[in-house]
């Protein structure tokens, strides 16, 4: 029998250190036991601190303070937080209705709008369904020029415009709307644009774990009693492709609330016309870049980590594996 | 000779103005008046106008060869758009006549206009119009030009059909009405003239259309465009849009134009570009209407108040510069009886500097003339203050005019304006919410809850953060370790196991329904509880959302109605739901359609109270909000019921579709046939009694 170390008796017996001295030493030697494990991690856990970590420790901690980039920071308090709920009008009647308006249409609406099509085009052969999948996927990569080239157009404001020309033929309106700068347009607009790039990673993820799901299970289910595409959906694919899912929904959820350029874009303007298409990135933009109050737009941030990591929590609560799943 | 003649009527009118000035106008009036509550119902109110006289024009004397005395009476015919000049003297576009009558400010005829013969002779003139340096601009319609006669009554030139090209050939030039700038401009509104006003330079040149209105949308002629042939097509009537019935236009150069058979954009206000500066919305109003508006005469103030005439309803509507309604006085008689200030068919109107309104009634070819009480006057001076964002000093006018009809809304939102601009948002939303005003109550709240927030937020912060520090002590201490135990509620009592079987429901709605229908789950009791309780809910709702998201009037709902509409409806879907599945196979009982039908209400129940509680904190910002909350709550009902149908009749998904929409054919006839029963039963009953009644009149 091999001869038990000290430290593998400590560790069986579960001795008491004495003091912290001891305590402190004994944990030295249990890290210096398992070193090889913690060389391994460390070009990650290196790379998180210094790119993540860091960084959100330093945007939380500059929420406290004023800075301006030319001073050092000087530490208030709570009061970009309370500046924030009570004193900015623009963000309190403008940034956060219009986040939380794009957010509900775009988050749940992208993400069924991706399952959908993932579905639909597993159900295609092989050959077409990759070149599918790609053009699913191209206007979340080539967003910027496809605005230019197809919504810049659509949507134009002279009587011109793909959109505008045609309603003025049906007569349902009289005079060209200027859908990209008035304050009532923008906002549908940067909807439907959003909804239209909505086909990303979590649309990929999604297709990926479709595919994956192993078609013997529709056949037991076929056996089973399942008499239709709908109970093929809800009792095998959606239960089989749940990680998936819920990477998508998180995926949805992040790129939703970090949506902020597609305004900006479209009305050619930041703030937006009238501020009709500012959401909470265009504010923070707008105050850290234009304005140069750090201290202030990384409070901003830091509500925006809240918000997101509320609905992570609840996308979880909703997708993530239950209990004795 | 003239003036002798003259005096005698001269003084009985003079004699009958005094009289009348004496005598106090807020007396008893032959019309009723309304004033207007935010949700566009009508509020008796003190009259706002009340008539002074009746003008017939039997006081006109006019050359007569054949008459023995060299002159004749001639009295109004078809009187129809008038107007005054800076003195206050009254130009009447008297149609049937062919001429133009002048009268002075104290209704003494002065003239008439429109030569015998010649070049300056009339025919059928329907509008007038007095220019600021003097100029009678007449809408001839029945020579098709417009007619300028001199300050004297000199005829001076003729505005006839414009040669332009644009103008085209065979578009008529019969004008009813005309107005002109301070430029010398012409803005002439012409019978069927569906382009618009026609705009004329003081040279006679046509400057193009202004003011037209349009034909609107219509998906039947898109559709009628697409599949009918050319002949076809030619076949149809023509759709053009509907001609401005008169025009007028105030110090500053707006044109405002009414507009006959329509009930949207009855009144426009057009600045020089084209552009209607008016919302498009209702101006008449449908509490009174039978058909459609006929506005034919509009006057506007030095205030920006506009009056406008309906011919169809024989009222006068009042409107604040802002397109509110202020007033509606007036009334069509019924019998042909000539009642002082009861109009028959009302064709122009006008108004002094005075205040005084004078209605040309083409039919009874009078003139009636109101003056303006002193309650009208001072809402009048409460709303030009209003207008002119002076709301402090409107405010005490408010408060007199309330002293005066405390019904007037209006002067609610005048006095929370007033607050609201003084910072006192609790009081601006005391009166906004007396006023019933949604948008101007949102901002005040919104101010008062910042300054709350403002004061409380460091609070607010530490409650909360102490709540959580709270929550996961209790929950790492006590709650995580301990093992869920699934409490069942049917141990503790049947109905409240039913009831708690709502849990399964919303949470898996295939087994819960399918536990309704196999497993004995849910009661009668149970059901009704739940039903109630929706309903319950929905009263709650009606009496404790925000004002900012009231669809309804809260002091007009009514108890039996809201039952009605809530608790009918779903029993009549359990009931065609039940007789649709029983013939289209389906394996639900009555009773399992009737629980489960409740089981799908609950969802409202979950969402609605919590939405109502937080819906007082919050205001028109967070509007997306409510509405999604609203929605979902909605939303899910609805798709429990249809679970429900395909559950509990064992049905194919995609079989309950065609179910579902034959439920709801179903209880469309059972409704109508229900109504038809209720009907009939109460003929019969009202024929049982009203023959009770003769028997017992005849016999005893």
């Amino acid at each position: 029998m091999k001869m038990e170390t000290p430290l593998q008796r400590a560790w069986r017996v579960r001795i008491k250190p004495h003091s912290v001295w001891a305590k402190l030493n004994l944990v030295a030697k249990r890290i210096w036991q398992d070193r090889v494990s913690y060389l391994m991690a460390a070009p990650y856990v290196l790379a998180f601190v210094t790119f993540i970590l860091l960084p959100v420790l330093g945007a939380i901690g500059l929420s406290f303070t004023f800075y301006n980039m030319i001073e050092t920071p000087r530490y208030v308090g709570l009061m970009n937080y309370i500046y924030l709920f009570t004193e900015d009008d623009v963000f309190m009647t403008h940034v956060l209705p219009n986040t939380f308006t794009f957010a509900v249409i775009v988050g749940p609406g992208g993400y069924l709008l991706a399952f959908l099509l993932a579905w639909v085009i597993a159900q295609l052969p092989r050959r077409i369904r990759t070149v599918f999948s790609l053009a699913l996927y191209t206007p979340s990569m080539a967003a910027a020029v496809a605005m230019s080239t197809i919504w810049l157009v659509l949507f134009s404001g002279d009587r011109v415009g793909y959109l505008n020309s045609f309603l003025l033929g049906l007569g349902v309106i009289t005079e060209p709307i200027n859908w990209l700068h008035s304050t009532q347009w923008l906002m549908p607009v940067m909807i439907i644009v959003t909804l239209w790039s909505s086909m990303g990673v979590g649309f990929l993820a999604m297709l990926a774990g479709i595919l994956n799901v192993d078609p013997q299970l529709y056949e037991a289910g076929k056996i089973d009693g399942v008499k239709n595409r709908m109970q093929e959906i809800y009792y095998i694919t959606i239960p089989s492709v749940k990680p998936q899912m819920l990477f998508g929904a998180v995926m949805a959820i992040v790129n939703t609330l970090q949506a902020g350029a597609i305004g900006v874009t479209l009305s050619g303007q930041n703030p937006t016309p009238n501020y009709a298409g500012q959401l909470i990135l265009n504010h923070i933009d707008d105050f850290a870049f234009q304005r140069f109050e750090m201290g202030y737009a990384a409070a901003i941030s830091v509500v925006l980590l809240i918000i997101v990591y509320i609905s992570s929590k609840l996308a979880w609560a909703l997708f993530g594996p239950k209990e004795g799943e | 000779m003239r003036r002798l003649f003259n005096l005698p009527t001269g003084v009985v009118i003079m004699c009958m103005i005094l009289a009348l000035y004496c005598i106090p106008v807020s007396g008893a009036v032959p019309y009723p008046s309304y004033s207007f509550d935010a949700w566009g119902q009508p509020v008796v109110c003190p009259a706002p106008y009340a008539p002074i006289m009746m003008l017939d024009g039997f006081d006109i004397l006019q050359e007569d060869r054949w008459s023995l005395t060299g002159y004749s009476v001639v009295p109004f015919s078809q009187p129809s758009g008038l107007a005054v000049d800076l003195k206050d003297h009254l130009y009447i576009a008297d149609a049937g006549n062919n001429r133009v009558v002048e009268y002075d400010s104290q209704f003494n005829y002065v003239r008439s206009i429109g030569d015998s013969s010649g070049p300056g002779r009339l025919s059928r003139p329907q509008g007038v119009f007095v220019h600021e340096d003097g100029r009678i601009f007449v809408a001839d319609t029945g020579n098709n030009r417009v007619a300028v006669f001199s300050h004297e009554g000199e005829f001076i030139q003729a505005y006839g059909k414009p040669a332009s090209q644009i103008f085209g050939t065979d578009y008529r030039f019969a004008p009813v009405a005309v107005a002109v700038d301070h430029r010398g401009t012409l803005f002439v509104a012409t019978e069927g003239g569906y382009r618009g006003l026609v705009q004329l330079a003081a040279s006679g040149e046509f400057l193009g259309f202004i003011g037209g209105n349009q034909a609107g949308f219509d998906l039947l002629w898109v559709l009628k465009q697409i599949f009918f042939t050319e002949e076809q097509l030619s076949r149809e009537a023509r759709r053009v849009p509907r001609s401005p019935s008169s025009v007028t236009i105030d110090r500053q150069g707006l044109i405002y134009t009414t507009t006959i058979s329509t009930n949207n954009g009855q009144i426009k206000r057009f600045n020089i570009g084209g552009v209607n500066t008016l919302p498009e919305k209702d101006y008449g109003a449908w509490y009174f209407r039978t058909g459609v508006s006929m506005f034919s005469g509009v006057v506007v103030n030095d205030q920006g108040l506009i009056t406008a005439v309906d011919t169809a309803s024989g009222q006068v509507y009042q409107y604040t510069p802002g397109g509110d309604l202020l007033f509606v006085f007036g009334g069509r008689g019924i019998a042909a009886v000539e009642r002082m200030g009861v109009i028959h068919q009302a064709a122009g109107i006008a108004m002094r500097s005075d205040g005084t309104l004078i209605v040309s009634d083409s039919r009874s070819n009078t003139l009636h003339v109101f003056q303006p009480t002193e309650f009208a006057n001072l809402v009048h001076q409460a709303v030009y203050l209003f207008e002119e964002g002076k709301y402090d000093e409107s405010a005490e006018y408010w408060r007199e005019v309330l002293r005066r009809n405390s019904n007037f809304d209006f002067a609610h939102r005048g006095l929370g304006m007033a607050a609201y601009q003084n910072e006192e948002y609790h009081e601006a939303m005391k009166h906004f919410y007396l006023a019933q005003y949604a948008d101007g109550y949102s901002d005040a709240f919104w101010w008062a809850r910042r300054a709350w927030l403002l004061e409380h937020f460091d609070t607010v912060i530490m409650i909360l953060f102490c709540l959580w520090i709270g929550y996961q002590v209790i929950n790492r201490l006590f709650l995580r370790h301990r093992p869920k135990k699934k409490r069942d509620w049917y141990q503790a009592n049947r109905l409240l196991g039913d009831l708690m079987h709502a849990k399964a429901v919303i949470t898996s709605p295939s087994n819960g329904f399918y536990d309704v229908r196999w497993s004995g789950k849910g009661s009668w009791l149970a059901a009704v509880v739940i039903v109630l309780l929706a309903f319950a809910t929905k009263l709650f709702t009606l009496y404790y959302t925000n004002l900012v998201f009231m669809s309804v009037d809260r002091n007009r709902i009514n108890l039996t109605y809201e039952a009605l509409t809530f608790i009918l409806p779903w029993l009549i879907w359990v009931i065609a739901n039940y007789l649709v599945s029983a013939l289209k196979e389906g394996e639900g009982h009555f009773r399992d359609v009737f629980i489960a039908s409740s089981y799908a209400l609950v969802p409202y129940i979950l969402i609605m109270i919590p939405l109502t509680i937080i819906s007082n904190v919050m205001t028109n910002y967070e509007a997306t909000v409510y509405h999604f909350f609203h929605n979902v709550a909605l939303l899910w009902c609805g798709l429990l019921f249809f679970i429900m149908v395909y559950t509990v009749h064992n049905y194919e998904v995609l079989e309950a579709i065609p179910n579902c929409v034959l439920s709801v054919i179903m209880m469309v006839v059972l409704g109508a046939i229900g109504g038809l029963v209720i009907g009939m039963t109460f003929n019969v009953a009202d024929f049982a009694l009203g023959l009770y009644k003769e028997v017992i009149f005849r016999v005893f």
